[in-house]
């Protein structure tokens, strides 16, 4: 043989000795997984009830996240298209749990005149605007119809404080959105729908009983589905209008622009006041109305989530330890209650770390149900959440960290049960009574 | 040619306070085809003699080579590999798996071997159609009778084609009649060329076996044909030839 064949042949006979290694230690894994499963189900009540404190952390970690993560989206969702330099003035909190006290329901409505007042009580704001809206309604143009649209009322500045840019054409005067003017404004997604193949601008359009003269059109915005509905499907009126249309027993949102990003939060304390003058407010009644901003939502929501988030990982953290000493517990009894078995697996040739793979895999399997158990449970009360219309939503990083934790958890409880076990003389455990 | 050859074992247990000698100078050798009897009273060191034949243990002094290979000093380790590859153990308990059928207690020494599912059924179907239990091998131990359960250990020893088969009281657990069955099947089993060493404290067991070697306080006090060792006035001997024994040894040691 050549030298270089006899090279060849040295080279494949070393890739095939490690092959065959692979493949041993493949059939060794195999069959400690079979075993572990066979013993574990040998043992339902007890197994299962070494897990409960896995179970119980686990669930309690997705089940939080879940919640946190739907409340993050939905706020997401809400904030929608305010300004960074607005904050808006409503009747009713945006984020509540559990059905809203019945002061909050008595409260009076807002109103285009109050906020007017405001506008004059609130002369450090840039601007203060008045919107109302409504959501899926029928706008029409000839034999073109566009469904499913959201019409605002608006005041002059509902553009702007809503960080709607016109993309052509005009907004409203101060005078058209006083006096009912029967006019619009379109969105990009209405004007491709309404108007496929030209201008909007100057073209009529039919919103219920009312026939409007398109004046502009907002930029594009884009933005997927996630986002709450399409914001370029959008037509915007007169407020007035808009309350002539659909009646005037509702709410207005009032909006205030500030100067400066540095100002807004002095300018809420003062609009507190304004608008508490603004509403007639005994000195010593609570305000009957709620503020909001991007910034003071978010906030609000962080603080809530930071905290609620500790406390779950906290009380997961405590759970899961609780579970890894029950699981440890449980293992030791298993390798005092299998000595015999042990010794007589050694005298049949089992080397050391086959009996130590054997326990520890029986260990992380078993703390692996807890995992699995924990977050199906997740799951449900996520379900549960979701029937009981609260936003809820299992996110991925919650599912990887229960399961890696739990199994990491049953490694960690199992090695030193398995360590003793593979330390047993065989000849002494085989006497084991 | 030898399989088993033993110079100068020594074990002593260390007990903290004192050290009990348990095996005190064993020369043995035993060779291929052999059938033999290791007989004595519980306390003569037999146990600890099987032990280290069978690899579960090492002496504390002396050479021992299994197959001309020394293994007095190996780790747990190797140990384990030798029981894997030379040795085929038959206990009095039959040390069984409970929740195991006969086919999966067979096949467990070859799961240490890294033999594949499929080659382990075939040779574990093999082994227990040997042994007379073609019919029994779905069933677990508690299903079968104290003999079918010895005959499925004994099937385990063999699976492995072992160079010793090593039995510790095989029939201890049995009644005489099954007794009588297991003993026959051993023999069946030397005729095939088995090696084979038979722990027992049964001088009537170890009458019926070609070889005989008896142990008293850890010393060999006899060797030779099965009927004749067993069958000696054992006691009397025994307290004769130890005496002999250490007499001699201390000679040794004087010298």
């Amino acid at each position: 043989m050549s030298e270089i064949a006899a090279q060849a042949s040295g080279v494949r006979l070393r890739a095939s000795a490690w092959s065959e290694r692979a493949r041993r230690v493949a059939i060794a894994r195999l069959d400690d997984l079979r075993l572990a499963f066979a013993s574990l189900s040998g043992h339902k009540l007890r197994s299962g009830l070494t897990l409960l404190g896995i179970v119980i952390g686990v669930f309690t970690v997705v089940s939080m996240m879940s919640l946190l993560h739907g409340l993050q989206n939905s706020i997401d969702k809400n904030m929608g298209g305010l300004g960074a330099d607005v904050f808006q003035i409503q009747k009713f909190p945006n984020f509540n749990f559990g059905a809203l006290s019945p002061e909050i329901l008595r409260r009076k409505n807002l109103t285009v005149t109050q906020a007017l007042q405001l506008r004059d009580l609130l002369p450090q704001a840039k601007q203060v605007g008045a919107e109302v809206w409504e959501f899926g309604k029928e706008i029409s143009a000839g034999k073109q119809i566009d469904q499913g649209g959201a019409v605002a009322g608006g005041t002059a500045e509902f553009f702007t404080n809503n960080n709607l840019p016109i993309g052509s054409g005009r907004g409203f005067s101060e005078a058209e959105a006083m006096s009912a003017s029967r006019i619009c404004v379109l969105g990009a997604g209405a004007v491709d729908v309404l108007f496929p193949n030209g201008d909007a601008i100057g073209q009529r359009v039919r919103l219920g009983r009312l026939e409007l003269e398109v004046v502009g059109s907002v930029e594009r915005l884009g933005g997927g589905p996630l986002g709450g509905g399409n914001p370029d499907n959008l037509i915007a009126i007169p407020i007035t209008l808009f309350l002539e249309l659909y009646g005037t027993g509702r709410s207005v949102n009032i909006t205030v622009m500030a100067k400066k990003h540095d100002e807004m939060q002095k300018l809420q304390d003062l609009a507190i006041g304004a608008f508490r003058r603004a509403r007639g407010l005994a000195a010593t009644a609570d305000n009957d109305f709620e503020m909001f901003s991007n910034d003071s939502a978010r906030a609000t929501f962080d603080q809530l989530a930071g905290t609620v988030t500790a406390a779950s990982l906290f009380i997961c953290a405590l759970s899961l330890l609780v579970g890894g000493i029950g699981v440890m517990n449980i293992m030791l009894v298993a390798v005092a209650e299998r000595t015999r078995e042990i010794g007589l697996r050694k005298a049949l040739g089992a080397r050391r770390t086959r009996i130590l793979m054997q326990f520890v895999i029986e260990a992380v399997l078993l703390a692996c149900f807890g995992g699995i158990i924990g977050v199906l449970l997740g799951f449900a009360g996520t379900a549960v959440a979701h029937f009981l219309t609260f936003p809820a939503e299992v996110p991925a990083w919650a599912i990887a960290l229960g399961l890696g934790v739990s199994c990491g958890i049953g490694l960690l409880a199992g090695i030193y049960p398995a360590a003793r076990a593979s330390r047993l003389d065989p000849a002494v455990a085989l006497r084991d009574e | 040619m030898a399989l088993i050859e033993l110079e100068h074992i020594v074990k002593t247990y260390d007990l903290g306070l004192s050290k009990v000698p348990a095996l005190r100078d064993i020369h043995l050798q035993i060779d291929r085809g052999e059938f033999v009897a290791i007989v004595g009273q519980s306390g003569s060191g037999k146990s600890t003699l099987m032990n280290i034949i069978g690899c579960l243990d090492v002496p504390t002094a002396g050479r021992y080579r299994l197959s001309g290979r020394d293994v007095s000093e190996l780790s747990d380790d190797e140990l384990a590999d030798v029981r894997n590859l030379e040795i085929g153990f038959v206990f009095q308990s039959f040390q069984l798996m409970p929740r195991a059928s006969a086919l999966e207690n067979v096949e467990l020494p070859l799961i240490y071997r890294g033999v594949s599912k499929k080659e382990r059924r075939a040779r574990a179907q093999g082994a227990l159609d040997l042994v007379g239990l073609a019919d029994r091998m779905t069933h677990k131990p508690a299903e079968l009778s104290g003999g079918q359960r010895q005959r499925v250990a004994i099937a385990r020893a063999l699976v492995t084609q072992p160079s010793l088969l090593l039995a510790d009281e095989p029939t201890g657990n049995l009644d005489s009649k099954t007794g009588e069955e297991i003993v026959g099947l051993f023999h069946d089993l030397h005729g095939r060329k088995n090696t084979i060493v038979l722990v027992t404290h049964e001088p009537k067991l170890a009458a019926r076996c070609p070889r005989a070697v008896r142990l008293v306080d850890g010393l060999v006090i006899a060797d030779g044909p099965g009927v004749k060792v067993a069958m000696g006035n054992a006691e009397a001997l025994g307290a004769e030839a130890v005496a002999q024994l250490l007499a001699a040894q201390a000679a040794t040691v004087q010298r």
